[in-house]
């Protein structure tokens, strides 16, 4: 069972078994990297954002439950390509917003690496989901 | 009321007529063929088998394996080997399968698809002929024609390097993919492909799609190399083409 180490006060295992999931633009498979029978969010600081292709990728310090940081990288189906479509800009999450990520699976090699279904932000609103400007639940 | 042989007939002609007034309303070269310029949204298609899948596309359900397909697809699994993660070419099925928009570009000569996936492209000779340089190929040699108001891609001489789709249907390299491109209207167009694989498939098998045209749209660079973290840091693996088919010894 994974058992991931960078968990916060409201860090969530949500779902284990069963659970398969691709998210539907990743232009590749991801059950070959992800683990994608385990589901938890994260809360925590982003600290970098890679707005590149293939995929985005959030660098993000999680607080654990021992008080300390540890560093989180989580990489997700969208690319730039699509969230300028639909009106989503880099600059739309500044470096130091507190995140929390949705549905996310862990790397198989046991990493602090994850994919993400979705991030929001940490009132629970949506961001690089759906057209901007949109409301949209994830 | 008391139908009569002469008022259905009458009314065949009608739905005849309608139907070819319809057939028309689509937008022509100079040369009278149809017009498929433009940019095309696809829906993502990761499984070319599935019945359906909401996304507008439909497959044919179960897919008729060989042994030998049965085998392989039971056996494919990407955490030993993921080729489109590492950025190799997504091949032909592949790359019709993404969820990126396509450009077509036609000439009276020539149609080229030029993928945002990757910024792939494909430019295919439309005289009907063989224009094969005897190659096998990630994308395969396409021989076109038309058939009415249908563009027929005929595509062969694939390296089998590829997979069909993201769940990771196989085909080896006897594969022969028919295309079938029928512009439907002002805003779509009708996509069917034609799976015959001998090897793998008993029987060929068909999935069908609708595009839709982009308005006011612009193709963007895709690199997949760019930042392929997943590669660099190990966690996708590239291919292992030594075990990739069933066939070869075994069949």
């Amino acid at each position: 069972m994974f058992k991931p180490a960078g968990r916060t006060k409201t860090f969530l295992v949500l779902a284990a078994a069963l659970v398969i999931q691709i998210p539907a633009q990743a232009h590749h498979s991801i059950t070959g990297e992800f683990n994608t029978e385990v589901t938890f969010e994260l809360r925590g600081t982003l600290t970098k954002l890679d707005w590149t292709n293939p995929h985005l990728w959030y660098y993000l310090d999680v607080v654990n439950e021992a008080g300390s940081v540890e560093k989180w990288q989580c990489t997700t189906g969208q690319n730039p390509n699509r969230l300028l479509r639909s009106g989503w800009k880099k600059e739309d999450l500044p470096i130091g917003a507190v995140i929390r990520t949705i549905r996310s699976n862990p790397a198989r090699d046991q990493s602090n690496t994850c994919i993400v279904g979705g991030i929001t932000l940490d009132d629970g609103t949506p961001i690089f989901s759906g057209t901007k400007g949109e409301t949209r639940t994830n | 009321m008391k139908l009569t042989l002469k008022k259905i007939s009458t009314c065949f002609l009608l739905l005849g007529f309608a139907a070819q007034l319809h057939a028309q309303d689509i937008p022509r070269l100079d040369n009278g063929k149809p017009d498929m310029n433009g940019i095309w949204a696809r829906p993502y298609v990761s499984d070319m088998g599935a019945a359906g899948n909401g996304r507008n596309q439909t497959g044919p359900g179960e897919l008729p394996f060989t042994e030998a397909g049965r085998r392989n697809f039971d056996n494919y699994n990407p955490s030993t080997g993921d080729y489109t993660g590492t950025c190799l070419p997504f091949g032909l099925l592949r790359a019709m399968n993404s969820p990126d928009p396509i450009q077509f570009m036609q000439t009276d000569t020539h149609f080229a698809l030029l993928y945002e996936q990757n910024t792939w492209f494909k430019v295919i000779n439309t005289d009907g002929e063989n224009h094969s340089p005897g190659v096998a190929t990630w994308f395969g040699n396409t021989i076109a024609k038309w058939e009415g108001d249908t563009l027929v891609l005929t595509t062969s001489e694939f390296n089998g390097k590829t997979r069909l789709d993201t769940i990771g249907h196989p085909h080896s390299d006897q594969l022969t993919v028919t295309e079938r491109l029928t512009r439907r209207d002002l805003e779509t167009m009708d996509y069917e492909v034609t799976i015959n694989d001998p090897i793998y498939y008993s029987a060929p098998w068909t999935n069908k799609r609708v595009f839709t045209l982009q308005k006011d749209f612009e193709l963007i660079e895709y690199s997949c190399e760019e930042n392929n973290k997943s590669m660099w840091e190990g966690r996708i693996k590239p291919p292992n083409y030594d075990n990739w088919h069933t066939y070869d010894t075994k069949e």
